[in-house]
């Protein structure tokens, strides 16, 4: 030890009671030193002598690395140097020769004339945080994989609906997109979606779901299921909801395959049965030739006619159930004189197998926007389906059938179309089936596809159906149809004038 | 005297289009659009031969052919199904024959003179 050394020892601790800094010293949980301008250690604490040889007068590098010249970047002789605070990870090895991670931070100490006597070493032990950090890195990375590898989209959202974070399809299929709000990147729209899952898990907490039409970066439709779920804070606080979509598109398209194929197959009987009526008809007419009775000739030739008329109605029904079909909104349209129209077609056919038909409208119904041929039918297809009603009731007592056709006047200016029957009703069992795609009790008389003619018209018109029913008692079908353009279709095309 | 066909059938079209087959063929008829009626038709008219649609609406054509069995004197009366759909189970009924919609005229009076002999 050079004699400065010896100087600078004789007078540290350099302020305060010495023996009370010392105790200090000797309790604090790291490991401190005193070092020289050499990196000389002059003061060592108890868990430093504990832990690792030092004794006053080795070199710092020599007891903590068993090195023979100064670690590059030293901090302490940075101190020395600066005058101020560093700091530095390390590793070190104690008397047992284990390596520790250490934290090193070196404090200069000033003399009465301000200048650099000492530099006070400190050093932490964080090998277990080092273990923890690491762990938490794989965990995170583990998760991060996981977050990655699950085939659905996955983001994380704030308040605002802003992508915190994505997962890889994520990005796959829309894009880097963070920072960017969610309807923008999924839907490229300026509005919250309506009833969207994120806003309500936000607002209560819970776990949402919904339905949605998005759109990839490369333009492609694809049909999601939405989830979002809260992710609390550590204070409970929601401040970011997680969303997994699950893209559902081909499952979607087999389900709708499944569907076509059950339309085809009802198609098939049904029209196998027109064909049946059609050669019938034929049949009776040669006969009606052959026997010269005019009337079988008539009735022969009626039946033609009828089938005739049932094979275009299913071709009309078809064409309205296509995708492509756009409505041919009209102004000036009076629905109860489409009403009227269906009415009178079906009169006679009826009067003649017992059913009464009354028609009913609330005075003064203003015309409106609406498709003419749509609408009737609309009313044709309710039309077949009381008369259905009434023709296969089983009812023993021989009840009158009466088939109401209302136009109403309903909230807001909307009309209403109501066609009510005394029929058969339908079974709480079937009831909830009726409005599906393709579904007939009727066998080969049906096709399933009037009352989804029925609602299509509708919700082109942006109107509400529904229906109520009681078994033997009868239904009632009751369409509403708001007077002015249909607001969710406003943007289509309305043939100005009356037909 | 010329023997008598009950034809059930909920469909019209196919009620004249069988009547007027059998007629031609000089046979005499009497209908009914449904089953229950059908009964009635049947303990009235006594036919020699029905030919029933089973798959009308509300079971009616099952349960005519049900009651049919019930009675001794009437269960007698051969039966031929005409059907709408193909592959159908038709364990309920003991028929002489069943017919799928569309109706080949030869074949079926063929089986009507086959059957009323």
């Amino acid at each position: 030890m050079t004699p400065s050394q010896q100087r600078a020892l004789a007078r540290w601790p350099l302020r305060g009671d010495a023996a009370q800094a010392a105790r200090w010293y000797d309790v604090m949980p790291c490991y401190l030193s005193v070092q020289d301008r050499d990196l000389r250690i002059i003061e060592t604490n108890g868990l430093l002598r504990r832990d690792f040889q030092a004794s006053p007068g080795d070199h710092c590098y020599r007891v903590y690395k068993r090195r023979s010249s100064p670690c590059p970047d030293c901090p302490v002789e940075r101190s020395f140097v600066t005058g101020s605070n560093h700091t530095a990870k390390e590793r070190v090895v104690n008397r047992h020769g284990e390596l520790t991670d250490v934290i090193v931070t070196s404090t200069p100490l000033f003399d009465d004339q301000g200048r650099i006597e000492a530099v006070v070493e400190m050093f932490t032990d964080v090998t277990e945080i080092r273990t923890l950090n690491s762990k938490l890195r794989r965990s995170r990375h583990h998760f991060r994989r996981l977050f990655d590898i699950v085939p659905c989209y996955i983001s994380v959202q704030d308040r605002d609906l802003r992508i915190v974070e994505s997962n890889a399809l994520f990005r796959q299929d829309f894009g880097e997109r963070a920072g960017e709000r969610c309807h923008e990147v999924y839907k490229g729209g300026e509005a919250v979606c309506q009833s969207c899952p994120v806003v309500r898990s936000f607002a209560d907490g819970q776990v949402h779901s919904s339905e949605e039409t998005v759109i990839t970066r490369d333009g492609q439709q694809a049909s999601v299921v939405v989830t979002s779920m809260p992710i609390p804070d550590e204070h409970g606080e929601i401040n970011a909801v997680m969303e997994v979509s699950t893209n559902v598109t081909e499952v979607k398209r087999l389900q709708s395959l499944a569907t076509v194929g059950l339309a085809v197959t009802g198609m098939a009987h049904r029209i196998k049965n027109i064909l049946m009526g059609l050669e019938g008809g034929v049949y009776v007419v040669d006969t009606g030739f052959e026997l010269d009775e005019p009337e079988t000739v008539q009735e022969g030739w009626g039946m033609v006619q009828r089938n005739v008329e049932k094979v275009s109605q299913v071709a009309k029904d078809l064409l309205f159930c296509s995708k492509d079909r756009r409505p041919a909104l009209q102004k000036g349209v009076s629905v109860e004189k489409i009403v009227r129209e269906v009415h009178d077609l079906y009169r006679h056919r009826i009067a003649a197998e017992g059913i009464e038909l009354r028609l009913e409208s609330d005075d003064a119904l203003q015309p409106g926007v609406f498709d003419p041929e749509a609408l009737h039918n609309l009313v044709s297809n309710l039309m077949a389906n009381a008369v259905d009603a009434c023709r296969f009731d089983p009812d023993l007592e021989q009840k009158r059938h009466v088939i109401h056709l209302r136009t109403l006047r309903g909230d807001s200016d909307a009309v209403v179309i109501e066609v009510a029957d005394n029929g058969a009703g339908i079974p709480d069992e079937i009831a909830h089936k009726v409005l599906e795609g393709f579904f007939s009790t009727k066998g080969t008389e049906g096709t399933g596809l009037g009352l989804l003619v029925v609602q299509r018209v509708v919700e082109e018109h942006g109107g509400e159906f529904s229906f109520e029913t009681r078994l033997g008692q009868g239904s009632c079908f009751k369409a509403i149809l708001p007077r002015g353009p249909a607001s969710s279709h406003g943007d289509r095309p309305i043939n100005g004038g009356e037909k | 005297m010329s023997k008598k066909v009950l034809v059930i059938d909920d469909e019209a079209d196919v009620r004249t289009f069988l009547t007027t087959m059998l007629r031609r063929n000089g046979f005499d008829t009497c209908t009914a659009p449904n089953g229950f009626e059908g009964l009635e038709v049947l303990k009235r008219e006594r036919p020699d031969l029905v030919t029933l649609d089973v798959m009308m609406p509300m079971r009616s054509g099952i349960d005519f052919y049900r009651n049919l069995r019930k009675d001794k004197e009437l269960s007698k009366t051969p039966i031929i199904v005409v059907s709408g759909l193909s592959g159908r189970d038709f364990s309920l009924v003991k028929p002489v024959a069943i017919f799928y919609k569309p109706i080949e005229p030869e074949a079926f009076m063929a089986k009507v003179h086959e059957v009323l002999g």
